[in-house]
């Protein structure tokens, strides 16, 4: 649970520190943050927790954007259940597979934002050569995937720690029976 | 039962949330047609715009030590041309003001220039669109300042957009590269008319009517004032490329922005919204009229 609300709060501040670069550095050159916390979210918490998570996450990135709301969160949710799936086949620990993952993950939510655009606002047109950005900003987020799940289980792993410090403290108080 | 439900309620809470964020959709689509921005955006803009504000703060500096010390390849050249070319101006300006005072038409536009003159509100960039799709920026001021939805937003070198929701603290405008975005524009040479839109690759497109038009390269555009959301000459940018098709009806001229996007920190709003912005947002607020 701790770990769900503070990955939340680190998201988050993601996805805020992401709108702010973004007026003195070209959004292609940014990572996905929200992307990468709703992998990490998807990795390392549990999975009611990882989908509400990558949820929320979603509404956060719809808050910076002038996009419908709805529509990142719509996206994140099939982002969220294609990470849980391939963990269940792949193992995630390597920080290369990390990277792909990140980069592909991109791709597909350009995709699916463009999508969704299109279906709902109408008059939205592919352009080919906007190509070239999404595979700077796929890069981008492929080199921080491995960072940020780092993280997150960096956290998990501190909070798991001190759970059990505080277990072994009850057991030692425990009367002799 | 109990059971069962708790052995699926992944997939349930999957679907809800699924269908929830499809239902947020369709809601906001609908209120995108109301202007003045839905109730989500006016929460978010008031949450979100001092959160990025704040870490605006430490951002700048390190922007700015890029920009002034470091990304500085060409700037002697780039300034002795500048030098050059303000001289070139200056000369220009003041052969000019001879003619119209010969003329005797200096005080006729004098009181034009009163007449058109507009409050301009300095408003600080504090964050922009973080999606590929959409181009936006978020402003520090809002509807205590008298900014409503549908205010023209400028820089110094030209246009910028246009504000498209608001809140009582911060506002949202739609940046010209929006592919969402059309200005009525025509070139200050040959009073060609035509639409400069986004073409969602960070460029302007400039599409024109073929008979007649006379559109070339370096041809500096500007708003038309038709129509009414823009006031009439606002620089757009300048003509870099045509294509010209002759089988086509419509022409496309890319265009390159007056302003760059990619580096606005301070921007105005043009505290006067046109008459058509009123009838479309109501006059006294920030919402469309009810009125029938």
């Amino acid at each position: 649970m701790w770990l769900a609300l503070i990955w939340l709060m680190v998201g988050a501040l993601g996805i805020v520190l992401e709108a702010a670069l973004a007026s003195s550095i070209p959004a292609y050159w940014l990572p996905d943050l929200s992307l990468l916390a709703t992998m990490a979210a998807a990795l390392v918490l549990r999975p009611m927790q990882g989908l509400l998570v990558a949820c929320l996450l979603g509404l956060g990135a719809d808050m910076v954007s002038d996009a419908l709301v709805g529509q990142h969160a719509f996206m994140r949710l099939f982002e969220w259940l294609v990470v849980y799936a391939l963990a269940g086949q792949i193992e995630f620990r390597r920080w290369r597979r990390q990277a792909v993952a990140g980069f592909a993950l991109l791709l597909f939510d350009a995709l699916g934002l463009f999508a969704l655009s299109w279906f709902f606002l109408g008059s939205f047109s592919f352009v080919w050569t906007e190509l070239g950005g999404w595979l700077l900003r796929a890069l981008a987020t492929g080199v921080f995937a491995p960072l940020v799940i780092g993280l997150a289980q960096l956290i998990g792993r501190l909070l798991s720690e001190q759970k059990a410090r505080r277990e072994l403290q009850l057991r030692t108080r425990r009367p002799v029976l | 039962m109990i059971q069962f439900l708790r052995r699926i309620r992944l997939p349930l809470l999957f679907a809800a949330l699924l269908l929830t964020s499809l239902a947020l959709m369709l809601r906001s689509r609908a209120l995108a047609q109301e202007p003045g921005g839905t109730w989500a955006d006016v929460l978010l803009l008031e949450v979100v715009a001092p959160l990025e504000k704040a870490l605006h703060w430490p951002v700048t500096p390190i922007a700015r030590l890029w920009e002034r010390h470091i990304a500085l390849v060409g700037v002697r050249d780039e300034n002795e041309a500048l030098q050059t070319r303000i001289l070139e101006l200056e000369d220009e300006n003041l052969q000019i003001r001879e003619a119209l005072m010969t003329s005797g038409r200096l005080e006729r536009i004098a009181a034009m220039r009163d007449e058109f003159e507009v409050d301009l509100l300095p408003t600080e960039v504090v964050g922009q669109d973080v999606s590929l799709w959409f181009r936006s920026l978020l402003l520090d001021r809002g509807q205590r300042d008298t900014v409503k939805s549908g205010m023209p937003v400028v820089a110094p070198s030209g246009l910028v957009g246009l504000i498209t929701a608001t809140s009582p603290l911060a506002a949202r405008a739609m940046m010209l590269l929006d592919r969402r975005s059309a200005v009525n524009a025509i070139v200050q040479r040959s009073r060609a008319r035509g639409i400069v839109r986004g073409d969602g690759r960070g460029d302007l497109e400039f599409v024109f009517m073929v008979r007649g038009d006379d559109v070339r390269a370096g041809d500096v555009v500007i708003t038309s004032g038709f129509g009414g959301v823009y006031p009439k000459g606002l620089r757009i940018g300048a003509v870099r490329s045509v294509q010209a098709d002759r089988n086509e009806i419509l022409h496309s001229a890319k265009v390159e922005a007056a302003v760059d996007f990619g580096r606005l920190e301070q921007v105005f709003v043009l505290l006067q919204r046109s008459s058509t912005m009123d009838l479309l947002f109501g006059a006294d607020g920030d919402h469309p009229d009810e009125t029938p």
